[in-house]
């Protein structure tokens, strides 16, 4: 354990870590980092706004990347639309319990959680009186690891797409969810990245 | 503004989560630093890690090479073989209709794992041949890996490629090659380098030149 005996905050000691290379340096308006050039901020500038917009981009996102079809299988002149739950179901019916659980667990827990974490921790700074400050941070931290994951069903998307058109068994194709879903993940990782921790400890 | 001049600054550090200064203090082997208040990292000990991530770096390039151009898997349906190689998803991709998913693709496939992998060996490699004009860019070359990290997905994609292997097993027979083995030894070198090499060892590094 490092020691504080200031008990300071790198802001009220007029001093900034670059948010690109993590250099302490004194902070002056307009300044550039010592190390890297990058613009020196002490919070990231519009973090609450930008988070909001790229949450709330997201949740519209959300809404079509569950409701049409992720996938078009055409099996023998069949042909099949699968959304992200109905892949899932039909996991789960043919018992790849593990496969249906990671699906499940990466397209649709992990979006949902993220929403909820970080529109919660949005308004805890917006409110000031923030609760348990340490277990927010936490919580940020595992939604921040943990989003990337939703990537999985893109991903099967892609290769199930790009192999069996060589197969031969039967044609597949990305239905129009699978770039709402893509947008989605992407734009849920882009509210975590504008989204400044510190911000949260200010009010203490 | 008057606190700023008492204060050492060279031997503080800012928690990334909350802000608190700490003063630093020296690490034994494989130790960290944790924030007092939020419990977040602090720092660690140098793991002096350019020397074997710029070896395992150029292996890393080797196999994803492998990984691309060597079979991947190869399918069976009925007696109907084809073997299939990693490197030909972008080309079916590029054909479809939907140009955003085969962007999407090539994207997060190649062009980032690629690209920081390329980043990376040019970096280090300056960094430890320590020739002057090389070590004038590490700073550029370190500030595009730090902004590319978050969008390189190569241990998502294998988690991918096993949910493929798994659905497609349902329906036929599926062989693994050695494409495959070597993009799984790669996401593993990746996970390795990146839990051992810290950003700030590669800043102190440039900051000696
Ligand atoms: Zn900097
Ligand atoms: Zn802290």
């Amino acid at each position: 354990m490092a020691g504080n005996r200031q008990a300071l905050t790198a802001m009220q000691a007029g001093l900034a870590s670059c948010h690109v290379c993590g250099k302490l340096q004194s902070c002056k308006a307009d300044h550039h980092c010592v190390r890297c050039g990058s613009r020196l901020y002490q919070r990231k500038p519009f973090s609450v706004q930008r988070s909001w917009a790229f949450l709330i981009t997201a949740l519209i996102l959300y809404v079509p990347a569950n409701l049409y079809p992720i996938m078009n299988t055409t099996s023998l002149g069949v042909k099949d639309e699968k959304t992200i739950i109905g892949g899932v179901i039909l996991l789960w019916s043919m018992k790849s319990y593990p496969v249906a659980v990671i699906i499940f667990t990466a397209s649709i827990v992990i979006p949902l959680l993220k929403f909820l974490v970080i529109s919660l921790l949005l308004f805890s700074i917006w409110k000031g009186h923030s609760g348990k400050l340490n277990q927010q941070t936490r919580l940020f931290r595992i939604i921040e690891y943990i989003g990337p994951w939703s990537m999985i069903d893109v991903f099967v998307v892609i290769l199930l797409v790009a192999l069996i058109q060589f197969g031969g068994i039967a044609t597949v194709l990305p239905g129009s969810a699978a770039m709402a879903f893509a947008g989605m993940v992407i734009t849920t990782m882009l509210s975590a990245i504008s989204f400044d921790t510190r911000l949260l400890w200010d009010s203490e | 503004m008057e606190l700023v001049q008492h204060l050492p600054i060279d031997n503080l550090v800012a928690c990334h989560s909350c802000d608190l200064l700490h003063e630093k203090t020296a690490l034994g082997k494989g130790e960290k630093a944790w924030c007092s208040r939020c419990g977040s990292l602090l720092y660690r000990t140098n793991n002096n890690a350019i020397e074997i991530s710029l070896a395992l770096t150029i292996a890393s390039l080797l196999l994803f090479l492998f990984a691309q151009l060597l079979p991947f898997l190869s399918i069976d349906v009925d007696g109907n073989k084809t073997t299939i190689y990693l490197i030909s998803t972008i080309d079916t991709l590029s054909q479809l209709d939907n140009v955003l998913l085969g962007i999407a693709g090539a994207l997060f496939l190649v062009i980032i794992p690629l690209g920081v992998l390329l980043l990376d060996l040019l970096l280090l490699s300056s960094l430890y041949s320590n020739k002057r004009p090389l070590t004038l860019f590490a700073r550029q070359l370190l500030l595009l890996i730090g902004r590319l990290a978050p969008w390189n997905m190569l241990e998502i994609f294998l988690l991918g490629v096993l949910v493929t292997i798994v659905k497609l097993a349902s329906i036929a027979e599926i062989a693994l090659h050695q494409g495959f083995w070597a993009f799984v030894a790669l996401v593993m070198i990746n996970l390795f380098v990146s839990t051992t090499l810290e950003p700030e060892e590669l800043w102190q590094a440039i900051d000696k030149h």
